[in-house]
């Protein structure tokens, strides 16, 4: 008895005092994830809901009135739909199509005419095939083998994915270009100089869409290959089937689903690729968000808005059938017996074996496609025809000194991409973090969950021309003109681009927290939001991190609709400046995107070790 | 201190239903426990206690006062939880003068009570521990140490020892007895253990598919199941069903299969002890009533004169004090706790009229 002072009255008072004392901060506790929710919802609303609807409407919307005449126009024109521009326009024309058909298979099948979507989805679909190929044999290496640097590559699989894609084109340039790298070796051995982009751009483009995705894929895949349950494999050996047959029945069905996510994910990405199409290919080789990009310097905004919804809805429909697709996965239960790895090269003996052998070639390739261009690119700034220079990094300083106000000048671009990573992060993670709550600890989790990753499906050129024509020009509504510009602009839609990768890093974290340490929290006296500050986020720390590194470096990285909004501003930023000196002048731009990968690679190892103290 | 009551409590899901009209009063220093099979309601009673989940219907009081609409933090319940909810990022003192945050007193009080806690459960000096650094038997008390700290008026349990192993699990619901008796404080208990649930508790209430079955001690319980539920569920027993033949002298004749029982009258026998509602039948079953009875395993002995039946042997159990033994009268599965194990291969068992107890009408 001695522990529980204050007899049964004095206990009483203490529970009905408290409450009254604490009435006005209990209601912020209790309320503070609703307020946060409300700010994060509408910030949503204006700054994703608000421009992406804009842009639906102006391609829904003629002079007020609905109509569908402006997609029956896209659809039914060839340079657009290619050969299917006449069923488009006529679909109940069956006979005539029929009759079309074959009159196609009698002249012998030729290539049809793939028009504008047809192209891209064509460039997708190989640069899938080319991502897929290339990831493969990465997850089989580092899902199988053990080497020095393993666990070191392993991460570095994620770096592709936010390096930013007018660097990575400039990367290609400075590697398959007139006076790349690749042209210096060939010189090297005696052979003229070829011009690879000049010859096949699109072939480049695909190897540059290659460097982005077949790290994605290499990275789903492996994940699926570690979650392989060992016992699983072991348990069909000792039931009579040999080595191959068992990873035949046992390991591939579990790596499909994987492979197939990865593939599509790959598909949708490269289907709304932007940066390196543009800068690798120009209009030569457009793709549909090359095509709206045009369209809106061309001021032809109803045209690159009916383009846009398209675009938008062809790869959310994919999005869809991939989420239905996973949920019917969700089920494959997660082994915890991963696999063992065998030493990659044991002795010299087996050094030689076949497929030690395979493994170094492929390893050979993966130096060329992964570490050429980059390298190319370090090396890029530092030379030219003749060798080594600082003329490039020279040009930059003269620029930054003596360049006209109306000129892009490199300072005022590393520092907006600074700034504006910065801000972007202090906008971002709480919209994040409360989404991933939200997401995880609600009932219509689902619901909302679907509703925050639009931005994953809405590509960077159509959120541009949203926020362009919605916040950037301002919108009425209810006689307030809500106007958004500059900066502000920017970084809205940086951090709309950002919160997802916050939300993908942290939920997982959150939904593996054991509900009953928020309860404890509770029912020990804490508020709900008390007890997201005590208990959840610190032991969600380490994704937290993980998300900010993500999105500083989507921020530093993002080019699409920071061209569309910083055009004509002085508001550019590091991706921006690089593809306005590219094509002018290679060397700075290459010495540009040579600093952009310094700053972006500087971000996430900074973030990296700060991350690194809280994961225990 | 605190007096606990349901009054017809609900709970529905979206398409389950998860509790059914549950009413139960836990008096002031009283340990009660909720037992019964996974899925029966016990932990979304105990969740409704505690304020994680509120009623659809029915109302929980403290003391008289509703604590509907209250939310966790404004209840002042102690929980702890079976796989112990430590904070993982706080020391074992910080996790538990985490609760006394909330609480009016000051730091200097803070450490001594955090102290005194640990002092309490036997974990002296081990304050600057990580969670992750403890046994599971040390964390679990580190948890109801957390629990416990500010004070609270109702103890929650929910399956405590789930986690730990056998022995380890008898020495540490002791302790918890043990302090509970001590603090003299309210305390739900869950468990799905019905030996844990025997063994601990002043009263316990036995769910089943969202209901209250039965309520009483644990000895009312035992030798008095009122369903047929709670007569299987709790111990091992042989519940069998038979037609009323006939009753003279406070006894009942019942046919059952191709036999027949002289077994207590149940309305002389609920009469015995007058303090519990557990007279499984009210009125006396008449001739022609189908019934429901049950007669525990230590009940059935080799020596009984009366109700002396033939069963043939088809598995034992070595338990050192006592012999389990599985068998079979005619088609019908009987358990025998013996003495010693048997030495053929068929046994004449009996029992004693007043050993059977009727526990419904079919």
């Amino acid at each position: 008895m001695s522990s529980r002072a204050g007899g049964p009255g004095g206990r009483r008072d203490g529970r009905s005092r408290r409450s009254g004392r604490n009435r006005l901060r209990g209601w912020a506790g209790r309320h503070a994830l609703t307020v946060l929710a409300v700010a994060t919802a509408a910030i949503l609303a204006v700054m994703l809901y608000l421009p992406v609807g804009i842009v639906f409407s102006q391609a829904v919307f003629s002079e007020g009135t609905p109509t569908l005449s402006a997609f029956r126009a896209v659809l039914a024109d060839p340079f657009y739909t290619g050969a299917l521009a006449g069923v488009l326009a006529d679909p109940l024309a069956i006979g005539a199509h029929v009759e079309g058909v074959l009159e196609w298979l009698r002249a012998g099948a030729p290539v049809p005419r793939m028009g504008l979507f047809g192209f891209t989805a064509y460039q997708a679909a190989l640069s899938t095939v080319a991502s897929v190929l290339l990831g493969l044999p990465a997850a089989y290496v580092l899902a199988t083998y053990e080497f020095r640097g393993r666990r070191t590559i392993r991460s570095l699989t994620i770096l592709p994915f936010v390096l930013p894609g007018i660097m990575v084109a400039v990367g290609f340039y400075a590697m398959f270009g007139r006076d790349g790298t690749l042209n210096a070796a060939l010189d090297f051995a005696g052979l003229g100089p070829v011009d690879f982009i000049g010859y096949s751009p699109l072939a480049v483009v695909i190897v540059a869409h290659a460097f982005y995705n077949a790290p994605l894929v290499a990275r789903v895949t492996l994940a699926a290959w570690e979650s392989v349950d060992r016992r699983a494999v072991e348990t069909a050996r000792s039931l009579g089937a040999g080595p191959g047959r068992a990873f035949r029945d046992v390991v591939v069905p579990q790596l499909l689903p994987a492979v197939l996510t990865g593939a599509l994910l790959t598909f949708v990405f490269t289907f709304m690729t932007f940066p390196i199409v543009l800068a690798l290919g120009g209009l030569g080789l457009a793709t549909v968000e090359v095509w709206i990009y045009d369209r809106i310097s061309q001021l032809a905004v109803a045209e690159a808005a009916t383009l846009a919804v398209l675009e938008t809805v062809l790869t959310l429909g994919l999005t869809y059938a991939y989420l239905r697709y996973e949920s019917a996965q969700a089920g494959m239960s997660r082994g915890d017996a991963s696999p063992a790895r065998e030493p990659l090269f044991p002795d010299l003996r087996t050094a030689l074996s076949a497929r030690r052998l395979a493994v170094l070639a492929y390893g050979a390739v993966a130096v060329v496609v992964f570490v050429g261009p980059m390298a190319s690119m370090v090396v890029g700034g530092v030379t030219d025809g003749g060798g080594f220079t600082l003329r490039h990094y020279r040009f930059l300083a003269e620029r930054q000194a003596t360049g006209a106000a109306y000129q892009t000048l490199p300072w005022p671009a590393i520092r907006n991409s600074l700034l504006f990573g910065v801000a972007t992060l202090a906008v971002a993670l709480p919209m994040g973090v409360t989404i991933s709550v939200l997401t995880v600890r609600s009932r219509w989790g689902t619901a909302i969950d679907a509703l925050a990753m639009v931005p994953l499906a809405v590509s960077g050129v159509v959120f541009g021309i949203g926020l362009l024509e919605g916040l950037v020009f301002g919108t009425d509504i209810g006689g307030f003109r809500l106007q958004v510009t500059g900066a502000a602009a920017i970084v809205a839609a940086h951090a709309v681009a950002a919160y997802p990768f916050v939300v993908r890093n942290v939920s997982p974290l959150l939904a593996d927290l054991d509900p009953a340490l928020v309860e404890s929290a509770r029912a020990l006296g804490a508020s709900r939001a008390r007890a997201l500050l005590d208990v959840e986020l610190p032991l969600v720390a380490s994704g937290i991190v993980a998300g900010a590194a993500f999105a500083f470096a989507i921020s530093i990285g993002e080019f699409s609709s920071t061209v569309i909004l910083a055009s004509g501003s002085d508001a550019y930023t590091m991706p921006v400046a690089v593809e306005r000196y590219l094509g002018r002048r290679n060397g700075p731009a290459i010495a540009m995107g040579t600093v952009l990968l310094v700053v972006t690679a500087a971000s996430f190892v900074v973030v990296d070790r700060v991350g690194g103290r809280f994961e225990a | 201190m605190t007096e606990l009551a349901l009054d017809g409590v609900s709970k529905a899901y979206d398409e389950t239903t998860a509790l059914r009209d549950v009413s139960l009063a836990v008096a002031d220093g009283e340990f009660f426990t909720l037992v019964g099979p996974s899925g029966c309601g016990k932990t979304t009673t105990l969740r409704t206690i505690a304020g994680f989940e509120e009623p659809t219907a029915g109302e929980v009081r403290f003391d008289g006062e509703s604590v509907t609409g209250l939310g966790p933090e404004a209840r002042d319940v102690g929980v702890v939880f079976q796989n112990y909810a430590l904070f993982p990022h706080m020391s074992v003192a910080e996790n538990v003068g985490y609760g006394l945050k909330f609480r009016d007193s000051g730091t200097a009080s803070s450490e001594a009570r955090i102290e005194e806690l640990l002092e309490l459960v036997d974990l002296s000096g081990m304050g600057e521990r990580e969670p992750s650094q403890l046994s599971g038997g040390q964390q679990q008390r580190v948890a109801l140490a957390r629990a416990l700290a500010p004070e609270p008026s109702l103890l929650l349990l929910d399956e405590p020892m789930s986690a730990l192993d056998a022995r380890l699990r008898e020495s540490l619901r002791r302790q918890v007895k043990r302090i509970q008796s001590e603090l003299s404080i309210t305390t739900v208990y869950v468990t799905h253990d019905q030996e844990e649930a025997l063994a601990i508790s002043d009263r316990l209430a036995v769910m089943n598919e969202g209901r209250v079955e039965q309520i009483g001690t644990p000895e009312a319980i035992y030798r008095r199941p009122r369903t047929r539920f709670v007569a299987e569920f709790v111990g091992d027993n042989n519940v069998l069903a038979g037609e009323v033949r006939g009753r003279e002298d406070d006894r009942l004749r019942v046919g059952v299969d191709g036999g027949e029982f002289a077994i207590g009258d149940p309305v002389a026998d609920s009469g015995r002890d007058s303090g519990d509602r557990d007279g499984g039948v009210e009125s006396a079953p008449s001739p022609g009533d189908r019934i429901i009875f049950c007669v525990r395993p230590e009940a059935l002995r080799e020596d009984a004169e009366t109700n002396r039946v033939r069963v043939s042997v088809e598995g034992q159990e070595f338990h050192g004090e006592s012999v389990r033994v599985d068998g079979r009268w005619g088609e019908t599965p009987i358990v025998l706790r013996l003495p010693d194990v048997p030495t053929h291969e068929e046994l004449t068992v009996g029992f004693e009229p007043e050993a059977a107890h009727v526990v419904e009408r079919e």
